[in-house]
């Protein structure tokens, strides 16, 4: 049977998300007119799920990367890591011991390249497995870079960026994260690690288990459950504190507020939302206990304008609450 | 805990080699699957998406990894590759690759029992499409973007996109329908 050509139009509009609730009336009608329409779309729905995955070959963007690595670094050798400043003369005067050394080195050193695993979160939160079972939540604009040495069997983690990690416990392997100068060294364990390039401190915040976290030159702390410790770029010093809530709302979407400024509350909400909410200034000192679990940015506005009284608008994606000041 | 107004994070700094590689590492399959729709070359397809990077490496100091990103990689490989479709030797070379991916024991990712097969007759109905309405699918399932998005790039109305959109699953149907009958009751037995 051959169907109007609106239909497909329909249909096109459905699977993209173009629909609008009238489309989606006249589609569920469609749909429960007849077997035979339903077993249509299931033939269109597989073909437009499919054919974005379509694949027939594969390309090795290891191989790849190491090409385009030569071109825009053509000065630098094929190991990895870092290029080491040596003087001449002594250059000269053991260049064969150091030819020796550097083979050694970058067989002790370098990581097999397929057992590397790479994964950026630019806009949005990303859940993720690492290859040895580890769950990992990306907060966005969150790089990771993964490793394993079969040798020392010990698994790296490079990290930029905040991620939390829920680890697959494996006897006798050891996983490391490194952010920076600093190492997160895990014995079984939950924890979130906050390591923006560009921010002063990192920031290691316990949830389960135990965890060390250090430098090559200093020894660190040990973290325990509901601990966190914040090591300082600056003065290279490590502090540990009690956790806080809602430390982790980026990845449980779980917030708790005690009697904090509406400033607070937003701000909190803003760092894990991509959508954003904007206070008036009369009403940023409003104070609120409340908590959310899971819930739209915007069913979230709703009740805090329910509770204190205030009107929500929205323009240009953002949420702006406004209303009469709070009395103290 | 209260966040400080300008303790949101950060984007990550493209001029970072290490960042780079992690943006690379991430984006160059997809992109090269998605120059390779076009293409239907390996190598044409890797060296498009290699010059991409390169540009967009050359560029990092402009660009931002905020939102903008994919979708900028992704346009960025499109043109190139209609650029070089614009070629007729490339044209030509085109075709006779087409025949060739026809050619079965080629090896290809699968995800599921059946998807080999299916994938690969996705791909040759795909081809098959009117070139504009190809177009307009290809950005709109491989690019994720926005019917009002492609005609504003397209310098086409929205009302045009539709009826591409239409035209390409109404079409694939029709081609794969013997095989999509026998596969979705295969599917529903397993």
């Amino acid at each position: 049977m051959e169907f109007d050509e609106t239909i497909d139009i329909l249909i096109a509009r459905v699977l993209t998300e173009e629909a609008s609730a009238e489309d989606h009336e006249e589609f569920v009608r469609w749909m429960e007119a007849s077997e035979e329409n339903r077993r249509y779309f299931e033939q269109v729905r597989t073909i437009f799920e499919q054919s974005a995955r379509v694949q027939t070959e594969k390309f090795d963007a290891h191989a790849a990367w190491e090409i385009f690595r030569r071109k825009i670094m053509p000065d630098q050798t094929a190991a990895r890591g870092k290029v080491v400043a040596f003087p001449v003369w002594k250059a000269a005067a053991s260049l064969l011991a150091f030819a020796v050394a550097g083979v050694f080195l970058f067989r002790l050193f370098s990581i097999p390249p397929s057992n590397e695993y790479v994964a950026v979160a630019d806009d949005a939160v990303r859940q993720d497995t690492l290859p040895d079972g580890t769950a990992i939540w990306m907060n966005s604009h969150t790089g990771i870079r993964y490793a394993f040495d079969k040798r020392t069997k010990t698994h790296t983690v490079a990290l930029e960026g905040e991620a939390f990690f829920e680890v697959d416990k494996e006897p006798d392997a050891v996983l490391i994260v490194t952010a920076g100068e600093t190492f997160i060294r895990d014995i079984g364990t939950s924890f979130n690690v906050k390591a923006h390039p560009d921010s002063a401190t990192v920031v290691v915040s316990v949830i389960e288990g135990i965890v060390r976290f250090y430098t090559a030159a200093d020894e660190g702390v040990e973290l325990r459950a509901g601990q966190k410790g914040v090591y300082d770029r600056r003065s290279k010093t490590f502090s540990s504190d009690r956790l806080e809530q809602n430390e982790f709302a980026y990845k449980t979407r779980v917030f708790v507020f005690n009697n904090q400024t509406l400033q607070q509350v937003v701000n909190s909400l803003n760092a894990v939302y991509r959508r954003t909410i904007r206070v008036d200034r009369s009403i940023e000192r409003c104070r609120l206990t409340v908590s959310f679990e899971d819930e739209s940015i915007e069913e979230i506005a709703a009740v805090i304008a329910e509770t204190l009284g205030l009107t929500v608008e929205e323009t240009d994606g953002v949420i702006t609450l406004s209303g009469e000041a709070c009395t103290e | 805990m209260t966040f400080p107004p300008q303790s949101q994070p950060q984007a990550l700094a493209l001029g970072d080699v290490n960042a780079f590689e992690m943006v690379f590492k991430t984006y160059y399959q997809p992109l090269c699957n998605y120059a390779f729709t076009y293409l239907q070359d390996k190598d044409e397809s890797e060296e498009v998406v290699q010059s991409v990077f390169l540009t967009a490496w050359e560029k990092r100091q402009s660009l931002e990894i905020r939102t903008a990103l994919k979708p900028y990689l992704y346009a960025m490989v499109r043109n190139a590759c209609l650029n070089t479709l614009k070629h007729e030797k490339v044209k030509q070379k085109h075709v006779g690759e087409v025949l060739k991916t026809d050619q079965p024991g080629h090896e290809a990712v699968s995800d599921a029992i059946l998807s080999d097969e299916l994938q690969k007759r996705i791909s040759d109905a795909l081809e098959r499409l009117p070139d504009q309405c190809r177009l307009v699918f290809k950005m709109s399932r491989f690019e994720e973007l926005r019917y009002a998005e492609i005609a504003r790039q397209l310098k086409i109305s929205v009302k045009t996109v539709e009826n591409h959109m239409g035209k390409a699953l109404r079409m694939m149907r029709e081609q794969l329908s013997d095989y999509l009958v026998v596969l979705i009751i295969m599917c529903n037995l397993f």
